[in-house]
């Protein structure tokens, strides 16, 4: 059997970190699912090395890793462009990449986009926690201890049949920056908020603020949005929920996020809309459409026909 | 079991929905989001892939492609209506915590002493007096908001938050108590530290409380905690001997 393939971490750039599909099952004990923050990427990536799509892959979060890859093995890189390259020589992404043992992966500037993901042909041999291999938002000794990754983190990966080199044309993702819109349906407090709040949450522009991370993003806006004056008694919130805090900031939840909120929730992103939203960046700027259930499931639905068409012919 | 007004179902995202209870923080209405959420949980057939209750409200996630909001709805409150009717309480496990008060890990003592005018003694006597129930979790992971504490215990959370609260610590804030299941930044008034793990990543079953359990705290001299600390650290603690 061929050697082990090793990932050497000789940096680990702004924030990457091992994630995947997430962890389900226990948002009623206070732990968030968590996983690959733009899903249909993650997925891609494993797909175009004929991985398994729940297969761990790196999330790469806009300053890239420099990563030295110790025996051959075969690479994807999906999402965001943050110009990757393997011995100072660009390589495409939505492509199977061969890479040779010694290889150096740099990342450079940010072109398109906020996260990247990649994928490495064969089984990740890493420990799993409650099913998953994605990251916590806690300090958690031992468990996590080489996720988010450092500089001199190891991945060992036992390399699988070679793949045949596939592509795909990605469809979503120039239309994720000329299209700034986020599409919402009206959130469980939505009918609190006064008519003129609504006007100010629907009519305005948004600014992604530097304080965003996997947990939540923080949304910077020329006016505040008047929060209603009754309280609300803390309940549940999953990724995409718009919170208002009480100082009229809106927040979106994203895929660390707590599980409980006490903020009103004015609306809620569409889950066809969630990678997108998670392939945008601090200084990034957007408007909202709220739409109807139905429309958004809709939306969801056409999304997931999309993709899966492609993703169907996975071997 | 007191009749619960039927709860209020709404839209919450594309795949979700809420249950909304009457809107106040009660035990008996939590008791009622409890029962509700365990029966969710058993009945496979749904389409539910999330079930998260909270004080008043239940988050239901769903399977597009298996279900539909108006279905899931009308069987929700179908289960409700059987439920109110029948009177088939599954009650969760009761937990007897170990706590130390002492003064080495009871940092506000003195300041709850103060606010609340009771001896040190009496706030030890009025925390374990009663059986809390976890509300819910949240905040931490297995980070258990219990309740509701005697009036006469209750104070505000304090002024500047602790940046780091040790994990264990027992603390109170409001109506409620809660165990710190991680060192976390924290303004709970703390008022003794507990040598069991509510959530512990490396045991089979990481999370000891669920939603809708109950828990009593007992007093446990510095020698004690010592003890069953150390059988937590070597891994020889059995989390079934705290179940009361």
């Amino acid at each position: 059997m061929a050697d082990n393939i090793i990932l050497h971490i000789k940096s680990p750039g702004l924030y990457t970190s091992i994630q995947d599909l997430g962890r389900n099952g226990y948002q009623a004990m206070g732990l968030p699912s968590g996983g690959a923050m733009d899903r249909t990427s993650a997925k891609v990536a494993n797909w175009l090395l004929g991985n398994s799509l729940d297969t761990p892959i790196l999330e790469i979060t806009l300053l890239g890793p420099v990563i030295s890859f110790e025996n051959k093995c075969q690479i994807a890189i999906a999402g965001a462009d943050l110009s990757p390259s393997v011995d100072n020589v660009r390589i495409p992404l939505y492509k199977t990449v061969n890479i040779q043992s010694g290889s150096m992966l740099r990342f450079g500037r940010a072109v398109l986009g906020c996260r990247a993901y990649l994928a490495v042909r064969g089984k990740w041999k890493l420990g799993r926690w409650l099913g998953s291999h994605s990251t916590v938002p806690f300090e958690i000794i031992g468990t996590m201890a080489e996720n988010p990754l450092r500089r001199g983190s190891k991945i060992k990966i036992q390399p699988g049949a070679e793949a045949t080199v596939k592509s795909w044309q990605p469809t979503g993702l120039t239309e994720m920056v000329t299209v700034k819109k986020i599409r919402v349906t009206k959130g469980p407090e939505f009918n609190s908020f006064r008519k003129k709040a609504i006007e100010i949450f629907h009519d305005q522009e948004y600014t992604v603020s530097q304080d965003s991370n996997r947990m939540g993003y923080r949304l910077l806006s020329q006016n505040k949005v008047p929060v209603p004056v009754n309280e609300i008694i803390s309940s549940g919130i999953l990724p995409g929920t718009v919170q208002v805090t009480r100082s009229g900031q809106p927040i979106i939840m994203m895929a660390d996020a707590q599980t409980i909120g006490g903020y009103h929730r004015i609306a809620h992103v569409i889950s066809a809309d969630m990678d997108k939203l998670a392939q945008m960046k601090p200084g990034d700027s957007f408007r909202f459409e709220i739409m109807g259930i139905e429309e958004a499931q809709k939306a969801t639905r056409e999304k997931h026909k999309l993709v899966n068409k492609v993703l169907e012919n996975h071997i | 079991m007191n009749e619960t007004r039927k709860p209020d179902i709404l839209p919450f995202g594309d795949h979700a929905l809420l249950i909304n209870f009457s809107q106040e923080i009660d035990p008996e209405i939590n008791r009622s989001v409890h029962i509700l959420a365990r029966e969710l949980k058993e009945q496979r057939k749904l389409g539910i892939t999330s079930i998260v209750p909270a004080y008043c409200s239940i988050t239901v996630e769903y399977d597009i492609n298996l279900t539909s909001f108006t279905e899931l709805s009308r069987e929700i409150l179908g289960l409700f209506d059987k439920n109110n009717s029948q009177n088939s309480v599954k009650e969760g496990l009761r937990w007897k915590i170990p706590v130390c008060y002492d003064s080495r890990f009871g940092l506000d003592l003195k300041a709850v002493a103060k606010y609340t005018g009771l001896n040190e003694k009496e706030i030890i006597a009025l925390h374990t007096s009663m059986d809390f129930q976890v509300f819910m979790l949240g905040f931490l992971p297995g980070f258990a908001y219990l309740g509701k504490l005697p009036a006469k215990l209750q104070c505000p959370r304090k002024e500047n938050p602790r940046l780091k609260v040790a994990k264990g610590s027992v603390g109170i804030a409001g109506f409620q108590t809660g165990i710190y299941t991680l060192d976390a930044p924290g303004g709970w008034q703390i008022l003794g530290k507990t040598p069991v793990l509510p959530f512990d990543p490396e045991r089979k079953n990481p999370f000891l409380f669920s939603p809708g359990d109950n828990v009593r705290f007992h007093p446990v001299p510095v020698s004690v905690f010592k003890k069953i600390e150390m059988s937590v650290h070597i891994g020889n603690f059995k989390t079934t001997s705290l179940h009361g």
